[in-house]
């Protein structure tokens, strides 16, 4: 088994645990002890093991979001739903992504990080809209449909 | 703004390089498109990004490398992590797939693309820094893009919760314009297993009608006539696969020997093949061809490599070959020329004509995994 492969059983064990709670720690932990054989490598099953170690810490609810994350959500939301030509999308993602670095700045260092992270992908769309070789195949001014 | 390249001797350097290679650890393939240029932003506010055009990266100093070291906040250690691995993800398949029928070559395939990347880097980030040396970092806060959230219902609707991930997996090892095709497999396998035949040509036509039904305008953020404010991209697209489930099996209920008349999702390879069945006197609108009454692509136009990258630009696409001639549409083989064999679906090259389950599979499960290389000794902890 690939390590890849463990992850994506570790992250529905978490998903799992954050709906079920503690009671679903213990089988979780189990299940995901059994797989450690079948891992390719020592090391694959060192970072595999220490993966498990934290497993009961999914059983916490996540804290709610602040209204700060909320905020940057929103911003983020309308940015990437909202319509117009390449020029003004550019200019609506560029404003949106400066307004989630603003609100990042006023937030504690412990969701600040999280915050500026929502524009990671906005960044890339605006970047995508000035790439001249999109959209492949067709003429630029095309439906895409 | 400020944009230097990092020296290849520095410590800066080093540990992007490390990182780089315990990140392509995590899902090792043959295609590594990084040409081994690191440069580094200050001052602009934006994250980065790997370059297609000249195989470099370019990343914030302040957001990305500066948050590498042992000093930094773990919190944002875990956002810069997450970029390394999400570009990482950028630079080991081709964009492009001009000659596969199922390829969408428009924007929206751009749109899957940052989903899906960041959908992966998301359930990889904490995998990749405890096996880069990191140990536990706190998890980023639970809310997420736009793009993340639709890539994520898309993904559920096809796998199901606990197999949303593997499929994320198996999608990504496409090039950027086949991962519709990959999703589409999947559905087809779960929803359509019982009506569609495992024949190719059958497995073809069903995936191209639910990539049609999937390539909609909500995921098209950048489409100018339909504007989609106040739209649910995620209810949309699977309220539009719904109903080509049910069309599919209504078909299936009708015409059980003739495979869905789907249309061609390559724009190219319809346009050509409308031509080759009607003459240029007499040209047929593209997107009104469907797959069933279409020849093959011509046996040359099978992608058996590395499709080329978007560097040839829109205007320098080689075309599909136009010389085939066209097949009957009774012909059981007229799709074959664009379907992988069988046998690649355990071969190690990914296999770009088939988005089907396995064949775009690096290495196929439990093989020729590659381990972070130590011989530098370890990453510093970000403790």
């Amino acid at each position: 088994m690939r390590l890849n492969e463990f992850n994506n059983a570790h992250n529905a064990a978490k998903r799992r645990i954050r709906r079920d709670g503690l009671a679903a720690v213990g089988p979780a932990e189990q299940s995901l002890r059994d797989l450690l054989p079948e891992l390719e490598s020592d090391e694959d099953r060192r970072v595999a093991a220490a993966l498990i170690t934290r497993l009961p810490g999914y059983a916490v609810p996540p804290e709610p979001s602040s209204e700060l994350m909320q905020e940057a959500v929103a911003i983020e939301h309308a940015a990437y739903a909202a319509p117009g030509s390449d020029e003004e999308r550019i200019a609506i993602l560029a404003e949106a992504r400066r307004k989630i670095f603003e609100i990042a700045d006023r937030a504690p260092a412990d969701e600040a990080a999280s915050i500026r992270g929502l524009t990671r992908v906005l960044e890339h769309l605006e970047d995508n809209l000035r790439d001249p070789d999109w959209p492949l195949g067709r003429p630029q001014d095309s439906s895409g449909h | 703004m400020a944009v230097t390249l990092v020296d290849r001797d520095s410590e800066e350097y080093r540990r992007f390089a490390e990182l780089y290679k315990a990140a392509r650890a995590l899902r090792p393939n043959e295609t590594d498109l990084w040409k081994g240029d690191l440069y580094a932003t200050s001052g602009e506010g934006g994250w980065g990004a790997f370059q297609q055009q000249d195989g470099s990266f370019k990343l914030s100093r302040e957001l990305v490398l500066d948050q590498l070291g042992p000093d930094a906040n773990p919190h944002d250690q875990v956002q810069a992590l997450s970029t390394i691995l999400h570009e990482t993800n950028h630079a080991r398949v081709p964009v492009d797939a001009p000659k596969e029928p199922n390829a969408v070559r428009s924007r929206h395939s751009k749109a899957l693309d940052e989903g899906l990347t960041e959908f992966v880097a998301v359930k990889d980030v904490a995998v990749f820094a405890e096996s880069a040396g990191y140990g536990e970092l706190p998890d980023a806060k639970p809310e997420y893009p736009a793009a993340y959230r639709a890539t994520d219902a898309l993904l559920e609707y096809a796998a199901g919760p606990d197999g949303k991930d593997a499929l994320a997996d198996r999608a990504i090892d496409q090039p950027v314009v086949m991962r519709w095709d990959a999703i589409a497999d999947e559905i087809v396998k779960n929803k359509l297993g019982d009506v569609v035949p495992p024949d190719p040509q059958h497995q073809q036509a069903a995936r191209a009608e639910l990539i049609n039904a999937m390539v909609s305008p909500e995921w098209d953020e950048l489409h100018k006539q339909q504007p989609v404010v106040g739209h649910d991209a995620a209810r949309q697209t699977t309220q539009a696969l719904d109903n080509a489930t049910a069309r599919i099996r209504e078909h299936y209920a009708q015409n059980p020997a003739e495979p869905c008349p789907a249309k061609i999702p390559n724009f190219e390879i319809a346009k050509q093949q409308a031509e080759q069945l009607n003459g240029p006197q007499n040209r047929t609108r593209a997107a009104d061809v469907d797959l069933s009454k279409l020849p093959p692509p011509a046996a040359d136009s099978r992608v058996d490599g590395a499709a080329p990258s978007r560097t040839t630009g829109a205007s320098g696409q080689q075309a599909p070959a136009g010389a085939a001639a066209p097949a009957s549409a009774n012909d059981p083989m007229r799709f074959l020329g664009a379907q992988a064999p069988a046998a690649e679906a355990t071969h190690r090259k990914p296999s770009l004509g088939d988005g089907s389950r396995g064949a775009g599979s690096p290495a196929g499960p439990g093989t020729q995994r590659a381990t972070p290389g130590r011989t530098t000794g370890p990453i510093e902890h970000g403790h």
